[in-house]
C-alpha cells in the first residue's frame, strides 16, 4: 500500500518544495521506493531543486491528458536509488489537474510499487492546492514561525479535514507540523514565534524543526536536496524528521540558541551555520 | 361590497398550514389554591420572559383534579401572565366549562408523542398517530420533552475558515477553536480548550444562552446578538469564563 503524503502550507515561500525534495530523498535513502510529484503547475521548481530540470521531457499534465505514459514522464534520480520525480508542466495552468486524472496517476504509481508518494503542493487554497491534498493519507504542514504563516497553516488544516477524500469518507488525515526557517536567536529576541507557541496554536504533532540555514541556499544552487549534505544543520534536521516520519523517536534539535564555546566564538562555528 | 379587482377576489382568503408548535403543559397533580399560587409565582420569577403570555395546556387527566373549578384555575394562570389555551382530559363538567371559556378540549389519547413515534418507526401505532396528525392538526401537541435535541459535540480542532453550527441545541467543543473560525449555536456554547475564534450563542434570540470556555481568547463573542470583541475582554484574557446576558448587556464572569 502506497502512502500519499502532501507537503502543504497555505502560505507561499515557506519551504514546501525544499521540504518535499528533502523528505522524499530521505525516504528513498532509507530504502523506500519514493516518487515526488510536483503539483505546482505553471511554476515548476521541484526539478530545479532536485537538479533534474534538463531531463524533463514529459510532465504530470501530459500523463493526465494521456499524451505520455507515466513511465515516460517519471524521472529517475541519478544520485539516489529508489527515487523518482514527476515534474510539473511550466506551460499549463492548475486547472489542467482534474480529480480523475490525478487519481489515475496516483493509482498507477501505487500499482507500480511506490511506497511513498510525496506531493509538493502549490501555495494558496485554490484548485491546485486542493488537488495536491485531496488524496492524501498524511499531511506535512510546513510553517514558518510567524503569525501569518501559522494562520494559513491552520486554514489548510481545516480544509484538509473537511475537503479531502479521507474527510469525505469520515476518516482522519494524519497531520505533522514541520517548522522551517527557524531562527532560535530571533525567537529569543521575541522577533519570531517559538516552537511551543506554534505547537500550542496548531495542536499538531511536531515532525521537526528545520533551522534557517545557508546550506539550503547552497543546496538549491547546486541542484541537490539539502538532506544530501548530512554535515549541514538543515540536512541533519531533515534526516531526523524522516526518521520520525518512519515512526522512530528522536529528540528535537536546533530549537535552542547554540551556546558557542570560547574557541568557537573566536574561530566561528563551521558545522552549524545559522544565518 | 367593496370594489376589489377580479383577481384578488378570486384568490383564497386564507391558507391552512399544518405546523408543530411547542406548548407548555401544566400537569396538575392536585389542587390547592394557595399552594398553586405560591408555586406558580416562584416559577414565573425564575424565568419571567419564558412565561410571559406563554400558551399553556392545562392537563386534568388525574382523578384528583376532576373537581377543580376550571374558571378559578384559568384566572390564577392569567394572573401570573400565562395564557391557557386548552385543557387535556378532565371531567365532563370541566370540558363543558372549557367550551364556555372558549378553550380547546383535547382528549388525552390524541396527544402526539413524538418520542414514541421516533423510537418505534414501523409500528402501526406510529401510523395511527401520524394519521391523527394529518386529520386533526389543531389537536396535536408536542410536549416540551419531545423537542429536546442532544447537544452537538465536536472533538477535533475547529480551524480558521471553518464554521460549526448547532441548530436547536447546545454546542460542546473539546478542542481549540482557531482564530478565523466560527462556532454558533441556538443554545449554549461550551469550549473546553482555547476559544480563539468567534462564538455566537443563542443565534435565534435566546437571551438565556451562555458561552463557557476554559481559555477565553475569542475574537468576538455574541449572545442573542449582543456582542463583545477581544478589545473589551482583556480582564478575562486566557481565563476560564462564563459569559451571559444581563439586562441586555453581555457580561463575563471568571469561573
Ligand atoms: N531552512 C531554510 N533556510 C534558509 N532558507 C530556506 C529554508 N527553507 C527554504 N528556504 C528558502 O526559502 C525560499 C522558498 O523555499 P521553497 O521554494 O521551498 O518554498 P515553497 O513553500 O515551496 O514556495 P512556493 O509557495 O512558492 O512553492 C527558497 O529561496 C529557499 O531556498
Ligand atoms: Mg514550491
Amino acid at each position: 500500500m502506497a502512502k500519499i503524503i502532501v507537503v502543504t502550507s497555505g502560505k507561499g515561500g515557506v519551504g514546501k518544495t525544499t521540504s518535499s525534495a528533502a523528505i522524499g530523498t530521505g525516504l528513498a535513502l532509507r530504502g523506500h521506493r519514493t516518487a515526488i510529484v510536483d503539483f505546482d503547475v505553471g511554476l515548476r521548481n521541484l526539478d530545479l531543486i532536485m537538479g533534474c530540470e534538463r531531463r524533463v521531457v514529459y510532465d504530470f499534465v501530459n500523463v493526465i491528458n494521456e499524451e505520455a505514459s507515466l513511465k515516460q514522464a517519471l524521472i529517475r534520480d541519478k544520485r539516489t536509488e529508489n527515487l523518482y520525480i514527476l515534474p510539473a508542466s511550466q506551460t499549463r495552468d492548475k486547472d489542467a489537474l482534474s480529480k480523475e486524472g490525478v487519481e489515475r496517476v496516483l493509482n498507477e504509481l501505487a500499482n507500480d510499487g511506490f511506497e511513498y508518494i510525496v506531493c509538493d503542493s502549490p501555495a494558496g487554497i485554490e484548485h491546485g492546492a486542493l488537488m495536491a491534498l485531496y488524496f492524501a493519507d498524511a499531511a506535512i504542514i510546513v510553517t514558518n514561525p510567524e503569525v501569518s504563516s501559522v494562520r494559513d497553516s491552520d486554514r489548510i488544516l481545516g480544509i484538509l479535514q473537511s475537503k479531502s477524500r479521507r474527510a469525505e469518507k469520515g476518516e482522519h488525515v494524519d497531520e505533522y507540523l514541520l517548522l522551517t526557517r527557524y531562527n532560535p536567536a530571533r525567537v529569543s529576541r521575541g522577533e519570531m514565534l517559538g516552537v511551543e507557541d506554534v505547537k500550542e496554536i496548531l495542536a499538531v504533532p511536531l515532525l521537526g524543526v528545520i533551522p534557517e540555514s545557508q546550506s539550503v541556499l547552497k543546496a538549491s544552487n547546486v541542484g541537490a536536496p539539502v538532506i544530501l549534505d548530512p554535515e549541514s544543520d538543515a540536512g541533519s534536521a531533515y534526516m531526523d524528521a524522516v526518521s520520525r516520519l518512519l515512526g522512530e523517536e528522536k529528540a528535537h534539535r536546533f530549537i535552542n540558541e547554540e551556546k558557542k564555546g570560547l574557541l568557537k566564538r573566536i574561530f566561528g562555528g563551521k558545522k552549524h551555520e545559522t544565518v | 361590497m367593496p370594489n376589489l379587482p377580479q383577481d384578488v377576489k378570486r384568490s383564497p382568503c386564507f391558507h391552512l398550514k399544518g405546523t408543530l408548535v411547542s406548548f407548555t403543559i401544566l400537569d396538575l397533580c392536585h389542587f390547592d389554591s394557595e399552594q398553586f399560587s405560591t408555586q406558580l409565582a416562584d416559577k414565573v420569577k425564575q424565568a419571567p420572559l419564558f412565561f410571559k403570555n406563554a400558551p399553556i395546556i392545562l392537563s386534568l387527566e388525574r382523578e384528583e383534579c376532576h373537581q377543580v373549578d376550571l374558571l378559578h384555575l384559568v384566572e390564577l394562570c392569567r394572573e401570573y401572565g400565562l395564557s391557557p389555551i386548552g385543557i387535556r382530559g378532565g371531567s365532563t363538567n370541566q370540558q363543558i366549562q372549557a367550551e364556555e371559556l372558549s378553550l380547546t378540549v383535547l382528549p388525552a389519547d390524541q396527544v402526539i408523542n413524538l418520542k414514541t413515534a421516533a423510537s418505534d418507526i414501523d409500528s402501526a401505532e406510529k401510523n395511527k398517530e401520524l394519521n391523527v396528525l394529518e386529520d386533526k392538526p389543531l389537536n396535536t401537541r408536542v410536549e416540551p420533552e419531545t423537542i429536546f435535541l442532544p447537544a452537538k459535540v465536536v472533538t477535533t480542532p475547529i480551524r480558521s475558515g471553518q464554521k460549526v453550527y448547532a441548530p436547536c441545541t447546545d454546542l460542546i467543543v473539546l478542542a481549540p477553536v482557531s482564530p478565523g473560525a466560527e462556532v454558533l449555536a441556538d443554545g449554549n456554547i461550551h469550549v473546553y480548550a482555547p476559544l480563539r475564534g468567534r462564538a455566537l450563542a443563542g443565534v435565534l434570540g435566546d437571551e438565556n444562552a451562555r458561552i463557557f470556555t476554559t481559555h477565553m481568547e475569542a475574537e468576538l463573542i455574541s449572545i442573542a446578538g449582543f456582542y463583545k470583541t477581544s478589545e473589551d475582554m482583556q480582564e478575562f484574557w486566557k481565563k476560564s469564563v462564563n459569559a451571559m446576558l444581563e439586562n441586555e448587556r453581555l457580561v463575563m464572569q471568571i469561573i
